[in-house]
């Protein structure tokens, strides 16, 4: 019964995230069909986390799951009669050669591993207590997070300033199961990861004109102990590696959109940026920095204007979470103290020793193996080869996140600001990691990186 | 003739070629003796153990009160006795990292109760322990703190945590 319970709550996640891709896109867009199933899963856990959210200003108890239900199955069915009958192409799979598909299988196998440690392990600490929790609470509150929580001081250790996405969506497995359950929430894990690795797939493809660069770094990202056995790794609950997933599509996306006039891609770019903030706080970082690229592409490509409308609903997250903080004098995190110059000033001796811990961690192969080493070869044959935009935002992707976070440590409250960089340093790198398998499978290729679409009018 | 050719206009191309190939073979194949073993050993090395809707929670009450069965159940179960609005005292010993966690993870099953986590070892804090439970506490819960002899014994969940409600104090 559970089971059953479970897949009707995968099934609305996805029909959701259809229905918002078909309408994104223009119609005649050919997108691969795994490539649509991973872009419906991540876009069905921001809308139906959205939605959650704010119609649970308005309804609770059984009305608001049944409402939102109802509005993912509408939303389907419109993106299913827009699409007709191009929507859901099978041909990638009879294009693809021998090796391929060898690549794919092994590919497919760890998927189904992470799917099985993701059952064998515990839900982690944070993914208990900064995540699920919000969850349980919500469920105990006919789906409402309760004031009391986000004011509670007490509680305060648990992140209540943290934003919903994934809270939001283990609670839709909660209204599906009728209970709260830590063992069947955990399903919703591995397929950020199935995700996550379909997407690598699917941009890689796009970007080098071949499958098999992006297969063999998907295949590889498995074998990062930080990824998939580490602590804080895809299989144990953590907000980490699904942020690293939004933002391997938003920069994916954005750099097929530099090649290509193909409105998709940028639209695909807009709807990914907007669920990044959504995802954890430090997702407002990552859509700094991706906003950033955004806007070099427009300027650059001499876009029209109102394609800067992209960053308008991700502005709108930010802000919007910000405001319902304040409005419900939510606990705030005191990890950090405020930004002001005589911080910095008094603790700007901090640079050095976060600079020699953030290269310790790059070199720490019981978490990351010789994964850092790879990327930074694949780096440099990459920027040496191609001298363009792409490379351009390619680089402030890989670099603005890490400098900012570790820029960010210069204000930590912590006592021991070095066990504050050490704790979270290699869950923060985890943000970026799927995107270096990206640039680690543009190295891959001798020849030039191309791009292989260009159907449908220049529009944003 | 044709090793002449190959030797002529190709072999730049070649020997990059080649040399492309060697470099990832040998940055992949390295990559993989590293981390493989370590991953395949991490991912053989449990089997499933489903222990129900508090899967995690009760994991880790078992182990960190040394053996609690269906700790998470029992928690709330005593929980739930204690007026809804009334506080909830963990006693932690900060220094003690298995403390404090024990008393976090209390904290997140003592819902709807506020909750107040106190570090006994935090010597500012001394009188709290006294004065937290003589006030609107429904129940102080000791997480590998010892209770004080002059209290009433409580409800243990495994060996390290205690909960005492505050009504036995005061009947006392």
């Amino acid at each position: 019964m559970n089971f059953l319970a479970l897949l009707g709550a995968l099934a609305t996640l996805f029909a959701a995230g259809f229905g918002t891709l078909r309408l994104l896109v223009p119609k005649q867009t050919r997108l691969n069909f795994a490539e649509q199933l991973a872009l419906s899963w991540l876009l069905g856990t921001g809308v139906i986390s959205l939605w959650v959210w704010l119609l649970g200003f308005f309804f609770g108890g059984w009305v608001l799951p049944a409402l939102v239900a109802i509005a993912s199955t509408v939303l389907a069915v419109v993106g299913w009669q827009r699409m007709g009958r191009i929507a859901l192409p099978v041909h990638s799979l009879r294009r693809m050669g021998r090796t391929d598909l060898l690549l794919a299988a092994v590919l497919a196998l760890e998927v189904a591993v992470i799917f099985y440690l993701s059952y064998v392990h515990t839900l982690g600490w944070d993914g208990l207590q900064n995540w699920e929790i919000k969850a349980r609470y919500a469920y105990a509150n006919a789906g409402v997070i309760p004031g009391d929580y986000l004011r509670d001081a007490g509680r305060g250790f648990t992140h209540p300033e943290y934003p919903l996405a994934i809270p939001f969506t283990e609670l839709w497995v909660y209204f599906w199961l009728g209970d709260t359950n830590q063992f069947w929430t955990k399903t919703v894990f591995p397929l950020f990861y199935g995700a996550g690795v379909v997407l690598l797939v699917a941009i890689s493809t796009r970007l080098t004109g071949k499958s098999w660069p992006g297969l063999i770094t998907s295949i590889l990202l498995f074998f990062v102990p930080q990824i998939s056995t580490e602590g804080g790794s895809a299989v144990v609950g953590y907000a980490d590696f699904p942020l690293s997933v939004f933002y391997l599509a938003t920069i994916g996306y954005l750099l097929c959109a530099v090649g290509s006039d193909h409105a998709a891609y940028f639209r695909i770019y807009g709807a990914c940026l907007t669920l990044l903030p959504w995802v954890k706080s430090e997702g407002a970082i990552l859509w700094l920095v991706a906003a950033l690229c955004g806007v070099l592409l427009i300027l650059m490509k001499k876009k029209s204007a109102r394609c800067l409308l992209a960053l308008a609903p991700g502005l709108a997250v930010i802000v919007g979470w910000r405001f319902y903080l304040g409005a419900m004098h939510a606990v705030s995190s005191s990890d950090f103290t405020p930004v002001t110059l005589t911080t910095l000033l008094s603790n700007i001796h901090r640079l050095g020793p976060i600079m020699s811990m953030l290269f310790s961690e790059f070199t720490r192969l019981e978490t990351w193996s010789l994964f850092w080493l790879l990327v930074a070869v694949a780096g440099t044959l990459h920027f040496c080869r191609h001298r363009d935009l792409r490379s351009v935002v390619l680089a402030i992707a890989f670099l603005g996140p890490i400098s900012i976070y570790s820029f960010a440590y210069i204000f930590s409250s912590w006592p021991d600001y070095i066990s504050h960089v050490g704790l979270s340093i290699s869950r923060l790198l985890m943000h970026i990691a799927p995107l270096c398998c990206l640039i680690l499978s543009g190295a891959l290729v001798r020849r030039s990186i191309v791009v292989r679409i260009a159907q449908s009018p220049a529009t944003c | 003739m044709s090793i002449l050719n190959i030797g002529g206009r190709q072999w730049p191309r070649r020997v990059l070629a080649i040399a492309h190939v060697s470099l990832w073979a040998i940055l992949i194949g390295a990559f993989l003796c590293v981390s493989g073993p370590k991953t395949f050993r991490e991912a053989s090395k449990h089997t499933i153990h489903f222990v129900g809707p508090f899967h995690s929670s009760d994991s880790f009450l078992h182990f960190a009160t040394g053996g609690a069965m269906n700790g998470s159940a029992r928690l709330i179960r005593l929980f739930d006795s204690l007026p809804s609005q009334d506080l909830i005292v963990i006693f932690v010993r900060g220094e003690d990292t298995r403390s404090s966690s024990l008393g976090m993870m209390t904290a997140y099953l003592a819902w709807p109760h506020p909750v107040r986590l106190i570090d006994i070892a935090h010597s500012t804090r001394g009188p709290e322990l006294t004065s937290a439970g003589s006030h609107s506490a429904a129940a102080l819960v000791f997480c590998r703190v010892n209770r004080p002899p002059w209290f009433p014994a409580g409800e243990r969940v495994g060996e390290t945590l205690e909960v005492v409600p505050t009504a036995k104090i005061a009947k006392r």
